[in-house]
This record gives structure tokens, sequence and C-alpha cells, in this order.
């Protein structure tokens, strides 16, 4: 049998990066091949050649026996391939049904014929796990885990012989992802071929054949996923070993450092919490429980109804982002493309832009310390930049994720509410985080996370709420902190 | 990382200033056609009158700059500084005021006004063509009304004189004040919290919301800064002619826009330079002068803006504009 997909060779170049360095790929029908490596490696480029964005330098690419001999996204779809990108792009304005079948709407008499659409449209959103929302809702009043199954529904709706899918569970729990490689077996027995890109590792010996590790733009080795380990793919990921994934450990808990206490907006029904000095809190819950509007409520990200907010016991006003970071409160977004960076800006203006004041004098920024700062959080998580002015842009996804973390990790914030800090991280760059987060707290800081990384969630919080529907169902320490109760009561409890 | 090689500096150099650098060449290419279709073009005398007649486009584009940052055309400045020229002469020579503190007085006019455009924009959340196109009308219309549509002569006040003839080392007086507020607002722009907020919230209003930046704050200082600097230009434009005129600037209400955008900065917002801005408003005064020079009409000046306007708004939006769009 020959392969469905052959790519040899291939180079490519951006300024001041070798991003793909002579490399191979073949993919067999019915198979799911991982890819994987750290932020950089090359994947995203990689898969973009294939897709048609990426234009490289020499190599060949031949789909089905068919030589691809031009690279746009149009022949590459011509040819069968279909992706899900890494970033989210899903046209915001549009609804669901319209996303799903852009460019492909049936007609009836020359006008969309709506029934019909909707019709359509929910059958796929079944498939994907969407069905709860109705087709007409725009991509836009969407959560971010939703809008990442709604790329995986207009993918299931082409009929592609090739399927690549780039960080498809970054945003998503435990359940949506057992939805999620449920469809990857249903496209497998079709006899599609997958590519997967992930930094969950767990996931590659659940669903992939085989694994294709890339290290610094180039192929290092490639495996039957029954074959290796876990460890093994880490350390030739990272060139190195990693000896403790999470490396978060008991630590003195103090008082309260901030409560929230009736928290209402349209979803949330009077929900209270509190953090204390020194304390992991995290707060775990399906898509639309209202575990991540309860985080961005205390920086001020969106409106609320009406909520009470206490330091340190004082009662204090939040209504406004810099209201929140005047108390020391700082947020980083999930969403880092339109809520977390400037992409047509440096990583050095996205670094400081929250902490100008760590390097100003009288008003006046110090550009030499600004440099200097930047390089600093630059090595310490090893963000792959040529220069420390490269637009955002141009940085590989996880990078970007760095950039965000480093920004608000240099403001002087007490309180840190991180919402899906470690998405698209390599798992070297993770245990960096972690070990910050550790450090945060044994300074006597606070931090709040929402993660759908329920390993994460489970290794590193001292505490987790659990909510479902608007409310918090349930509390867990020490123990209790497992698997099983927190799913029980992220779909309400008492089954 | 060893796959990272050295990029080349001047490469990425000519890539972030590209406008500015075509701006450049499109301008040397100018100057070549002014001297080859006019003896008089080379001489001091000649450039001098440019020195002039950029100063006054050249300090409203500094402060315009600031406020199109922001993403949106300003296009009261003309407006303001009509009717604050107005204001300004009546005090001088209907009040007999003090000439310095009729200069004060000028400025809180074009706060108020710039807190009107503020007003507009933030709190009512209109559109900021459409919020400085109000204050455009009002300005103007109060201009006519104030002096019942008369021109005002400033006549022999020293000061005003000066403002308007001095030389300091043989160069314009109005050039060195012009010269100035660009040191400033260059230094504003690249070393200070404000100006880099002004970038974020051009660029990207929602991440800058998010990064803790208050932006009805920075909107606001942006819109003062333009109808500050527009009613301070009025100084010069009555300095140089000797009155001020109720229409002034009509006409004109997007030559400093035109410029600005000439210069390289995005009209969504979030990117470009007081520099290119400079560059835009000397590469249209000597555009001008040169088709004055041949004895072109003022009509086929006005046909020549528009085209460079839509070219220059044409490139920018085939780049991709600064803003980032979702
Ligand atoms: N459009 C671009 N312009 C310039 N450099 C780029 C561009 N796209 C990618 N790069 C660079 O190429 C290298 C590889 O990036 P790529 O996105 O392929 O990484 P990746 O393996 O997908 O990483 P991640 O796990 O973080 O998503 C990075 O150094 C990145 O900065
Ligand atoms: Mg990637």
């Amino acid at each position: 049998m020959s392969a469905l997909l052959e790519m040899k060779q291939i180079t490519v170049r951006f300024p001041g990066v070798l991003a793909n360095d002579n490399v191979d790929l073949d993919l067999e029908a019915g198979e799911v091949l991982a890819l994987v490596g750290e932020n950089g490696a090359g994947k995203s480029t990689l898969i973009k050649v294939l897709a048609g964005e990426n234009v490289p330098e020499t190599g060949t690419v031949t789909v089905d026996g068919t030589v691809m001999d031009t690279f746009t996204p149009s022949v590459s779809e011509s040819l069968g391939v279909a992706v899900i990108h890494q970033e989210l792009n899903s046209i915001l304005q549009l609804s669901i049904a319209e996303n799903i079948f852009v460019g492909n709407l049936p007609l009836k008499h020359g006008f969309v014929d709506y029934k019909k659409l909707y019709a359509d449209s929910l059958a796929i959103q079944r498939r994907v796990g969407l069905g709860h929302l109705h087709p007409s809702l725009k991509a836009l009043n969407m959560t971010v885990a939703e809008r990442q199954l709604l790329e995986l529904a207009k993918v299931v709706s082409k009929e592609a012989k090739i399927i690549i899918m780039d960080e498809p569970t970054a945003t998503l729990n435990t359940s949506e992802t057992e939805a999620l490689f449920k469809i990857i077996k249903d496209l497998k027995a079709e006899g599609k071929g997958i590519i997967y890109i992930s930094h969950k590792l767990d996931e590659i010996f659940a669903v992939c054949d085989k694994v294709m590790i890339m290290r610094d733009g180039k192929k290092i080795s490639q495996e039957e996923v029954k074959s290796i380990t876990r460890d093994e793919i880490v350390t030739q990921m990272v060139g190195r070993h990693i000896e403790d994934m999470y490396p978060v450990h008991e630590r003195p808990i103090g008082d309260v450092v901030l409560e929230v206490k009736n928290l209402r907006t349209k979803l949330l029904k009077d929900v209270s919490f509190k953090v204390r000095k020194g304390e992991i809190l995290a707060l775990y819950g399906l898509i639309g429980s209202g575990s991540d509007e309860a985080l961005r409520a205390i920086f001020g990200a969106d409106k609320f109804e009406s909520a009470e907010f206490y330091m340190d016991g004082e009662p204090i006003k939040i209504n406004k982002t810099y209201d929140a970071m005047a108390h020391g409160i700082a947020y980083i977004p999930s969403e880092r493309k339109s809520e977390g960076l400037f992409l047509q800006k440096g990583v050095d203006y996205n670094v400081t832009i929250s902490s100008l004041g760590a390097f100003s004098k009288h008003g006046v920024l110090d550009l030499k310390k600004e440099t200097s700062l930047v390089t600093e959080w630059i090595d310490r998580f090893r963000i792959m930049t040529p220069e420390t002015d490269t637009k955002a842009d141009s940085l590989s996804g996880g990078n970007q994720q760095k950039v965000v973390l480093a920004k608000w990790l240099s403001t002087d914030a007490r309180v840190l509410l991180l919402h899906e800090p470690t998405r698209g991280i390599d798992v070297g760059a993770k245990v960096e985080i972690y070990n910050l987060m550790e450090k945060f707290c044994e300074d006597g800081y606070a931090v709040i996370m929402v993660s759908s990384d329920m390993p994460e969630v489970l290794a590193i919080a001292d505490r987790v709420n659990t909510f479902y529907e608007g409310r918090i169902t349930g509390e867990f320490t020490g123990s209790e902190i497992n698997m099983d109760n927190l799913l029980r009561y992220a779909i309400g409890g008492e089954v | 990382m060893e796959n990272m090689q050295q990029p080349n500096k001047w490469k990425a150099f000519l890539q972030n200033n590209s406008s500015q650098i075509s701006l450049i060449f499109a301008m040397l290419l100018l100057i070549a056609v002014g001297g080859v279709t006019s003896e008089f073009f080379f001489q001091w005398k000649n450039w001098k009158s440019i020195m002039t007649g950029v100063s006054i486009v050249g300090t409203m584009s500094a402060g315009l700059t600031v406020s199109m940052l922001l993403g949106g055309l300003d296009v009261s400045q003309y407006a303001i500084l009509a009717f604050s020229g107005m204001m300004f002469a009546i005090m001088l020579v209907w009040w007999k005021f003090n000439f310095w503190l009729a200069v004060l007085l000028v400025a809180v006019l074009g706060v108020i006004l710039g807190l009107i455009n503020a007003f507009t924009v933030c709190v009512m959340h209109v559109e900021p063509m459409v919020a400085t196109m109000g204050t455009q009308f009002i300005a103007r219309g109060l201009a006519f009304i104030v002096t019942d549509a008369a021109n005002q002569r400033v006549g022999e006040i020293p000061e005003v004189l000066f403002i308007g003839t001095g030389n300091i080392l043989g160069i314009p007086f109005c050039f060195w004040v012009m010269a100035i507020v660009y040191v400033l607002i260059y230094f504003m722009l690249k070393y200070t919290k404000f100006g880099r907020d002004c970038y974020a919230v051009g660029a990207n209003s929602r991440a800058a919301y998010l990064s803790g930046i208050n932006l009805t704050s920075v909107r606001t200082r942006a819109y003062i800064f333009s109808a500050l600097l527009a009613s301070m230009t009025t100084i010069l434009y009555v300095g140089q002619i000797g009155s001020a005129l109720v229409a002034a600037g009509n006409g004109l209400d997007l030559d400093a826009s035109t410029a600005v955008i000439l210069g390289g900065l995005s009209v969504a917002g979030g990117k470009g330079n007081v520099v290119g801005s400079f560059l835009g408003c000397l590469f249209l005064t000597i555009l001008n002068n040169i088709f004055s020079l041949n004895g072109v009409t003022q009509y086929w000046q006005t046909v020549s803006k528009g085209i460079v306007l839509i070219i220059a708004v044409g490139i920018d939006s085939i780049r991709g504009g600064g803003g980032e769009q979702y």
C-alpha cells in the first residue's frame, strides 16, 4: 500500500529561524500520527506546509499519489487536507451554522435555506458535543472551548482524506477530550489519516499509533507508540531528563487574602469563595459552568451584576481591570491572541506593557533596563525569539503563551488569576511555570486558577471548588482532590 | 537555540519603516522635479517659505498623530484652529488682554474642545470620525458667530509680529516651535507610559483593557493633545497672516490627516510614528510649493491632494493596516 501522505526533505526558513530542516513525514490511511516537540520545534510550520500556508524552500509533498506543485490553502484543500489550527479562527460575527458551512451554504430559489442549514449544522454539532447550542448562535458568544469544538465541526463537515489537528485539546477538559477521541476513532475507522499535535503526552498513548518527535526544526525520531514510553518521548523532545513534572509541594497556608462574596452574573448565582496566602485554589467546571466567568469577574474583565470583594479582610471595589490591578491582582487570559497579546508589537513591548513602572523614573522609561528585564524573562522561560523586539505574531503558539505569562509575572501582583496557564506549553516549560507558581505561593502570595487540564489540577491545586450551572457544588482539599470527585461534582454532584 | 540565526538588523529596520523610507524616496524625486521645473525652487527664500508653511500643518499633525494612533480620524482640528484664532484676536484686540494671558486662554479653549471630543467618543461611544465632525461643525459655526463673520486684524502686537516673521539662526521662528513640538511628542510616545498605552489601545483595545490600561483616560488625554495643539497652532497661523480669518483652514480639514496617513500611520490605529507624520507634512508642503511656483491653480492642488490621499490609504490597507482584526 502506498502512503496516503509523503513529505520529503522539507525545509522552511523565516527571518532569523530555520524552522524546518530537511524534515520527512509519512502517513498511512487509517493511521493517527502524533507530532511532538518543544515550543518552537517546528510542528506548526511543518503542517502549514501541508495546509498550503507555508511555501517550503526545498522538499516535496505527495498526497495520495498527487504531487503538490503549488502551495496555497485552496490547492491543499482540493487534495483533501483539512486543518484544525492551533489558533482558533472561526469568524466571530457569523453563527455556528454559517461558520461550519461558510462558502457552501445550502440554497433554495437562490436564497439561503436556513431550515436545512440549521438541521445539517445541528447534526454535526451533536457529533462534536455542541448539540446544546442553537446553530444561529454567533461564534462571538461562545467560550474558547466551544470555539475549539466548532473548529472540529468545520473539519468533520468536510470530506477530507487527511485531517490535521494542531493542539485540539489545549482548552478542552477531560470529558470533552473523550468526545474528541471518539470522533478521532470514527475518522480513523473511515480510513482517514490524522496528524495529531499535542503537548499533553497522555493523549498520545490514548489515540495515536505512531509518534514523530521534532527538535530545533529537525526530525529526531519516529516510533510505534506501543514501543516507547512517556519518559523516552520527553527525553527526546527536550534533550534532557525531567525528574518531577509537578514540582509543587505542601507549604504553609496563611490567612485569607482575597474573598469573593455573592458574585452574581447572568450565569453565576451568588457564588462565594476565598483564597489564602500561599494557596493555589482551582475552580473546576465544564463548559458553561461559570468557573471561568468567576475568574474574569475578579479582574473586572467582564461586567457582573453584583459582588463584594475583600482583600485582607478590607472591602475593596473592583469595576475595571485597573481597579483590580491597583489591588495587586493579575489575570492571565486563556485567549492569548485576542486578549493577551499585541501581535504586531515586539516581544519586549508585550512583556512590559503592564509593568512599565518597574523601569521608569519620574515617568520616563529606561529602555536599556527594559531590554535587560525582557532578556531575563526570555532566558527564564526559554522563549524562542530571534530578537527581543521580534513581533509576537511570528512566535510559535507556546512561545506566545510564555510571553503572556512573563507579562503578568513581571508585575508586582499578590494574587494571580490564571486562566489555562499552560495552554500549548511544552513539558519542559510547564515545569518552569509550576516552579514559578510554587515560588510565588511560598512568598505568601495566592493563585486562583481555572484549568481544563485535569492532571494539572490534581497535581498542583491545594484546594478545588467545583462549579456546575453557575453554582459551587463542592470543595475539596488534600486526598479528596481526585478525578472521581471533580468529575462527579462538575456534573452536579449527587450522582 | 540551535536553529536561531543572526537576523539582518538592517533588513528589519527597512521593513519596519518601509512607508517612511518610500516617502523619503518619493520626496527626493519631488525635490528633483521642483528643481527642474523652477529655478526659484532651490533658493533659500523658497525653503524659508516651505518651512513657514510646513510649521502650521506640521504642528497640528504632531497632535493628530497621538489621537489617530488610537484608531479613527480626528477631523476637528482645522475648525478648532479657526475658532480659537478668532478668540485669540478678540482677546488681544477687543478685550486688550495681555499676550501671554491670551495664549493661556486659547490653550484652555483647546483643552475644552478636546474634552468634548473625548466625551463623545468615550462616554457616548460615537465613532471618532463622526464625533470630531460634530465638534468641527460647532467650532466652525462659532468662528463665524463671534465676530459676525468678520476677519479680525491683530495689528502691530510685537509678540505676534515676531511669531509670524521672526527668525532664529536664520530659520523661521514657527519652524522652531514645530520642531520642539515634534521632539517632545517623539519623546512622549517612545519614553512614557502614556505613549506605550496609545499604541496598545490602537492595536488591540480589548487586550489593552485586559492589560490594566484605562481606555477612557488614554483616549481623553489623546483627544486633548490633538485639540490643544490645534488651538496652539492658531497662534502661529495668526502670526503669519497678521489676522484671524473666520474661514481659516476651511476645506483643509483633512490635510493633516492626509499627511499623517502618508507618513505610515495606520487608519485602524496602533501603528505609525511622529517622524512619519513630519515627513508626510513636508511632502505635501513641497508638493504644494512646486505647484504654486509653476502656477498650477488651487483646484488642481486639491485634486492632487485627493490622489495622494487615496494612494496613501490604499497602500495602508494593502499592507493590512496596523489594527489586529478578528
Ligand atoms: N510567520 C512566521 N514568521 C517568522 N517566524 C516564524 C513564523 N512562524 C513560525 N516562526 C518561527 O518558526 C519556529 C517554529 O515555529 P512553529 O510555530 O512551527 O513551532 P511549534 O513547534 O508549532 O511550537 P508550539 O508548540 O509552541 O506551537 C519558531 O521559532 C517561530 O518563531
Ligand atoms: Mg504550534
